[in-house]
């Protein structure tokens, strides 16, 4: 199997995520948005947190895998994940 | 052009169909149709049964079959091999002879065209003169033409319409007269149509009798638009081809010329200057003519079917160069003619197959050559994105190959690969999956 030439899709970028009151994310800046000038991500509010997980795995590699992650819909309607690295110890989102 | 109306204020789709047509021009002059004779496929490997007559059928001869299966069948058949160029020209006469009397004609296959009928019935006083006018056009009383408010409904009115004659559908009737029709006559694939049959599906009316809901819900879109084509509601438009004359140009020598490499010369001047004619700057041709004045005071012509619409001056001179070792005597004035003029941006064709709708090139055909030019259009997006693949690089194509879709951590659900490489990846990636989150592939 050759596998050099395949790429990963949908990988965690570095995101800025304030918290709200009750621990759970409540705003995150994590990319510019479009129209928008400025290079700086903008904060944007969480409509709701849909589901909450925890992976802990890998952990026998290099490159082990522990992050909490909240699954959310931002008041734009769109829906994200966001995940607090424990490894690296900084707040990740994706799709 | 499909919102004509006729003298009671109805729209009027016709179609004019020769049943085989493919196999009456090959067979014309060489085989007795009343005997046991199949077109085959040329230039393949493995040739395959086209088309073939009731004779053959009766011997269990079908279309699809393999000719070395068909000649166990059938020891007395008669196989002629399909002679693309010979079929295409007499298609373009087929449709010329309809547009020689007034009809905007859409093409579809060989030997089939719609045209919109109501504009004629001025000039002709009445739909029963213009199709009398049409069908006398058509020696042989094989051709026949069937009408109808929408495309599918004249299709259908044109397959039960006699030899030679024609057979009007009115609107108020279309319900009626499909509620008896078999469910072959959908432009459906062989499975969906497996797949009816399987639901007790058995005519058009039992389709028609389902809720559209439960249709769009076991079937989509596919389900949605049959189940319209089975209540007679076609909502496709007609797309008439706009005619266009051909354009020439004419050599005259000082004197006559008989050497073959001077009119090859001349030939390839000529296509030069046709080529960079202002027509065909939207249009191809489909044929090449060389026409001659003979120092003996006599004409000569030839004419050539390219297999693809060009306007490369060098493929039709090459075209247009085994013609002139056929001139009987010494050129005087030569003449190449191009003709046959098709839309350039014809070259584009659907990567879906076909005009869309339910017009869809064949897509009526129940028989094997529509499958067999379904399989075509598959393999050319294959073929155009292995051309893709090798002018750009493998990285060119990329696809999107599910590897842990179950997975809790997102970036792990879908990788990009190079495309056609997806299939051995996916076999390889889902036999380790673990790997993806090792980071062994990455």
């Amino acid at each position: 199997m050759s596998t050099a030439k395949m790429r990963r899709l949908n990988e965690p970028v570095p995101a800025d995520v304030r918290l709200g009151a009750d621990g759970r994310p409540a705003r995150v800046a994590w990319r510019v948005p479009r129209g928008v000038r400025g290079t700086h991500p903008q904060m944007e509010r969480v409509e709701c947190v849909l589901d909450t997980w925890c992976v802990d795995d890998a952990w026998w590699s290099e490159r082990p895998v522990r992050r909490l992650y909240h699954e959310v819909q931002l008041v734009t309607g769109m829906r994200l994940v966001l995940s607090w690295d424990m490894v690296e110890e900084r707040w990740l989102a994706q799709k | 052009m499909d919102g004509g109306v006729d003298s009671g204020g109805e729209r009027v789709v016709a179609c004019c169909w020769l049943p085989g047509f493919p196999l009456r021009v090959i067979a014309h002059e060489q085989a007795d149709l009343a005997g046991p004779v199949a077109l085959a496929s040329d230039g393949e490997a493995h040739p395959v049964v086209l088309d073939c007559t009731d004779a053959a059928r009766d011997h269990g001869v079908e279309p699809g079959m393999l000719v070395s299966r068909a000649m166990g069948c059938c020891g007395a058949l008669q196989v002629l091999g399909c002679d693309v160029p010979r079929v295409e020209a007499a298609a373009e006469r087929f449709v010329q002879r309809l547009e020689a009397h007034g009809a905007a004609v859409q093409p579809m296959e060989p030997g089939r065209a719609f045209f919109d009928a109501a504009p004629l019935v001025r000039l002709y006083g009445g739909l029963p003169k213009v199709f009398q006018r049409l069908l006398a056009a058509f020696s042989g009383g094989e051709v026949r033409i069937g009408a109808g408010p929408n495309p599918f409904v004249a299709w259908v009115a044109t397959r039960h319409a006699p030899p030679g004659g024609w057979l009007r559908v009115a609107p108020e009737e279309t319900r009626r007269m499909l509620e008896r029709m078999p469910l072959t006559l959908l432009p459906a694939g062989a499975d969906l149509l497996k797949l009816l049959h399987a639901l007790g599906l058995e005519t058009l009316g039992d389709v028609a009798a389902l809720n559209v809901h439960h249709v769009a819900d076991r079937l989509g879109a596919d389900g949605v638009r049959l189940h319209a084509l089975a209540r007679g509601e076609d909502p496709s438009r007609l797309e008439p081809r706009i005619p266009v004359e051909p354009v020439s140009e004419l050599l005259a020598f000082p004197e006559p010329v008989a050497n073959v490499q001077t009119l090859e010369s001349a030939v390839q001047l000529l296509a030069e200057r046709l080529a960079a004619h202002p027509r065909c700057v939207q249009h191809a041709p489909r044929a090449v003519v060389v026409s001659c004045v003979l120092a003996t005071g006599t004409s000569w012509s030839a004419r050539r079917v390219l297999r693809t619409p060009t306007i490369d001056a060098r493929r039709l001179a090459l075209t247009a160069r085994p013609i002139l070792e056929e001139v009987p005597a010494a050129v005087e004035r030569l003449e190449l003619l191009l003709d046959g003029f098709e839309p350039r941006a014809a070259d584009q064709r659907s990567l879906l197959g076909g005009r869309g709708g339910a017009l869809a090139a064949g897509a009526f055909d129940d028989d094997a050559p529509g499958a067999l030019r379904a399989g075509l259009d598959d393999d050319r997006v294959q073929r155009g994105m292995r051309h893709v693949q090798e002018a750009l690089g493998e990285d060119a194509l990329l696809q999107v190959l599910e590897v842990e879709p179950w997975s809790r951590v997102p970036e792990r659900h879908a990788v990009l690969v190079p495309r056609g490489r997806a299939r051995d990846e996916a076999r390889g990636v889902r036999g380790a999956p673990s790997d993806v989150g090792r980071g062994v592939w990455n």
